[in-house]
């Protein structure tokens, strides 16, 4: 069979044509939104983690979550493309601010086993990157792929950076004072709203790109895959890779599953608990920075500030499908929320692709409140 | 509590809002009373949202982040169905051609159905008490009720008598239709998201705001897009046409439209206000708290949670169905652009910051809250440091960061109590 050369960024053409009342929907197709679907369900799921254990350890619905995404996107822009002059003083600050914080927190552990040793160094590496690309930007010109990884990670890092800051200035007090469930929603409500309009206040609210043109896709199997789809979801693979070895193999990351598992529980055998919170909120607003960027690629290459905030429901759905607090139930939520919304555009047509996460989440609070993955 | 400390709180904040406002307003021409009435009209439909989230989330605990939908569902509802009723001609010749006598029955029973709306609350909250002796309360609450249901009741028997009769008629089928719609979608998302935890109805709601605007943006059919609807302004038609009324606001130098609407929204207000006062104090109010203290209490003592979270949030999505009606009258229209989902956060933040648990605190929250937008968005000395002067990025983050000092300095607002804070601590 001839593909009918849907590419990922024709869903309002192809919603229009197979909306409701199609005669048929054709094998290939469903194959073809299967793929957008596996790609952006994989880009949910690194975003969805953070949220996820947050809401496990501090039992905090953080509405602000969405805007730590918008946040790395519009970032990475700034550094990738924008690049004004008083970058490159900045990135050093960043990294010299970056590393001093890690050797506090650092020192601050009495042993170390050899996967956090190994972790400490893939960071101070990754701050390598960052000093050698600062150095090299006087002279590159144009939005290059390892630009754009460079200017992903330092946005990560101002992401996990305002993070930790606001884990110390705001949640940690709050903690402190036994502050309920709904203060801690509500303030985070207003911790969203100041976040997005200071965005919005930087970078207006107009769609930007990093970069304009076509996009390349390729054909496999019959099915477009684009570039970006093509670097996306091995990145974001490799992401969750990593995450995984990290909550299975160091201290840290089993803290961090123990906490969200049992914070009471955890807090009797010795956990540090507010150390290990703020590296959920670090670890967590770095990764959802990196899938922002991930995501404006694949969405045709273009972002705005609201696309954060706009994913909230998808990103709630996979965490409440995967099971509070559990990273990787949030992938795992992730993936179907993301396989659900794109098929759902074959049906519904793209405009309601919300919608099927909606009903995907009224469907699991219905019939199985404590996540899909989750025992009862 | 204290209710006259509490009136007088709100006399005094309504009273220094609008000096300040007229301060600001004030031209080489004189005072501008139509800019004033206008912000009035404004404040009015914050302060029914602000009361319906007040009942929801002060009262009982619920945390609905999707106020503004219901708000978007009773204002198209109502303008769908008008259109909907509406000949190729313009001439309301629909469904009530003529307001015939089958036409007013049709209205007297939806007029029956508001009643109920009114006194199903009443009647919950005297029930419990009916073995016993009726408290001077409920008799007021179901006074209340049933004198709303008369004031209905004589309003729809006008209807074959005025020469408007049928568009009226269409008019009061239609706003009902649009609360009625609000309270059954409240009830939609509520039954499955509110049997379990309580932030899950935030998340539930959100989503569900979100939908809605997708809805107004893509069913053509029904809500024209993005382009919206035009709407009947059955308040306005009626301040230009009764004479002795347009004459009085000329003679005040006021568009006879603005001060209409100004007393119109007054009246809703105040009667939803006492209505809510007087349902707070019922021994329904009191399960209300009971279970936004502790639902499992208040169920190991027989009360029917589920039902009792669902009454209270369709009581007040209608409120925030009544607050879209006057909106869209009042703008002319309703089109997606009219209900962002910020005038949720906005009204939430209208009843922190008036006092949670404080029907009055939640007008009072409404007052500051928009005469301080206004304010700011007047204060050409944001053009000074180099502002914009209009609304945006400025104004939100500092409604933001207010947000979030009160929660942190002061969580129970301006006329909230502290025991009362058991769930916002």
């Amino acid at each position: 069979m001839i593909s009918r050369a849907v590419s990922f960024d024709k869903y309002e053409f192809h919603g229009a044509v197979l909306g409701p009342g199609a005669p048929l929907v054709a094998p290939l197709d469903v194959a073809q939104f299967l793929v957008n679907g596996v790609v952006f369900g994989a880009i949910l799921g690194v975003s969805a983690i953070g949220l996820s254990l947050v809401y496990g350890i501090l039992r905090l619905a953080n509405f602000a979550h969405g805007e730590f995404l918008t946040m790395g996107a519009l970032f990475a822009y700034l550094f990738a493309v924008l690049q004004p002059t008083w970058l490159g003083p900045l990135a050093l600050g960043l990294g010299a601010a970056l590393a001093l914080l890690l050797a506090v927190d650092v020192a601050a552990t009495r042993r170390l086993e050899r996967g956090e040793r190994l972790a400490i160094g893939g960071f101070a590496l990754a701050l390598g990157i960052v000093g050698v690309w600062t150095l090299a930007e006087t002279v590159a010109v144009g939005t290059t792929l390892p630009r754009l990884l460079a200017a992903t990670l330092v946005a990560a890092a101002c992401a996990a950076l305002l993070a930790g800051g606001l884990d110390v200035a705001l949640w940690r007090p709050l903690r402190r004072r036994h502050a309920t469930l709904l203060t801690l929603v509500i303030v985070s409500i207003g911790l969203a709203l100041v976040m997005r309009n200071a965005l919005q206040l930087g970078f207006g609210a107009e769609n930007l790109a990093f970069a304009r043109g076509v996009p390349v896709s390729e054909l496999l199997f019959g099915v477009r895959v684009s570039d970006a789809q093509q670097f996306a979801f091995p990145a974001s693979l490799a992401i969750m890779g990593a995450l995984h070895a990290f909550l299975t193999r160091t201290r840290t990351g089993k803290a961090m599953r123990a906490l969200a598992d049992n914070p009471d529980l955890a807090r009797a055998c010795g956990v540090p608990v507010d150390r290990v919170i703020l590296h959920v909120w670090v670890l967590g607003a770095a990764l959802t920075a990196s899938a922002g960027v991930l995501l404006t690629l694949v969405q045709n290459n273009t972002m705005n500030v609201a696309m954060g905030s706009g994913l909230l429901l998808p990103l709630f759905a996979a965490v409440i499908l995967g099971g509070i607090g559990s990273a990787h139930g949030a992938i795992a939520g992730g993936f179907v929320v993301g396989i659900g919304m794109k098929t759902s555009v074959l049906w519904l047509g793209a405009e309601y692709e919300l919608a099927s996460a909606f009903l995907l989440l009224l469907a699991v609070l219905l019939v199985r409140p404590q996540g899909l993955f989750r025992g009862a | 509590m204290n209710r006259s400390r509490d009136l007088t709180v709100l006399a005094v904040t309504a009273a220094s809002v609008f000096v300040l406002l007229a301060a600001l307003s004030f031209t080489a021409t004189g005072l501008a009373w139509n800019y004033l009435l206008g912000v009035l009209v404004i404040i009015e439909i914050y302060a029914l949202l602000a009361l319906g989230l007040s009942l929801e989330f002060g009262h009982t605990g619920l945390l609905n982040f999707g106020h503004v939908a219901f708000m978007g569902i009773g204002a198209y509802g109502m303008a769908i169905l008008v259109r909907r009723l509406e000949g190729d001609d313009g001439r309301f010749s629909g469904a009530l051609a003529g307001a015939t006598v089958g036409g007013a029955a049709a209205v007297a029973v939806l007029v029956m159905v508001l009643g109920a709306l009114v006194a199903v609350p009443a009647l919950l909250a005297a029930q419990r008490w009916l073995p016993g002796a009726w408290s001077s309360k409920a008799k007021t609450a179901l006074g209340l009720a049933a004198g709303g249901l008369v004031a209905a009741l004589a309003y729809a028997a006008t209807f074959p008598l005025s020469r408007d009769g049928a568009l009226n008629a269409t008019v009061f089928l239609a706003v009902l239709a649009g609360l009625l719609l609000a309270a059954v979608a409240a009830l939609a998302v509520g039954l499955p998201a509110l049997r379990l935890r309580e932030d899950y109805l935030a998340i539930a709601a959100i989503g569900f705001a979100e939908i809605m605007q997708k809805v107004y943006e893509n069913e053509d059919r029904l809500t024209n897009g993005t382009l919206g609807l035009v709407v009947h302004r059955p308040v306005a038609r009626w301040a230009s046409e009764t004479v002795w009324f347009r004459d009085f606001a000329r003679g005040l130098e006021i568009q006879p439209s603005y001060l209409a609407h100004a007393l119109l929204g007054l009246v809703a207000v105040a009667y939803a206000l006492v209505a809510l006062q007087l349902l707070a104090r019922s021994p329904w109010g009191r399960v209300l708290k009971a279970i936004r203290e502790d639902d499992e209490v208040a169920a190991a003592l027989g009360k029917n949670v589920l039902a009792a979270k669902l009454q209270s949030l369709m009581i007040g999505s209608a409120l925030a169905g009544l607050a879209g009606v006057l909106a869209a009258w009042w703008f002319g229209s309703v089109y997606p652009g009219h209900f962002p989902k910020e005038i949720t956060f906005f009204a939430l933040i209208m009843v922190i910051v008036g006092g949670l648990a404080n029907h009055v605190g939640a007008v009072v929250g409404s007052l500051v809250m928009w005469g301080f937008y206004q304010f700011a968005l007047n204060l050409t000395l944001l053009e000074r440091f180099g502002l914009r002067n209009v609304a945006g990025p400025p104004e939100q983050i500092v409604v933001g960061l207010l947000l979030i000092a009160v929660m942190v300095v002061r969580p129970q607002g301006i006329l909230g109590r502290k025991e009362e804070l058991a769930h916002v601590r």
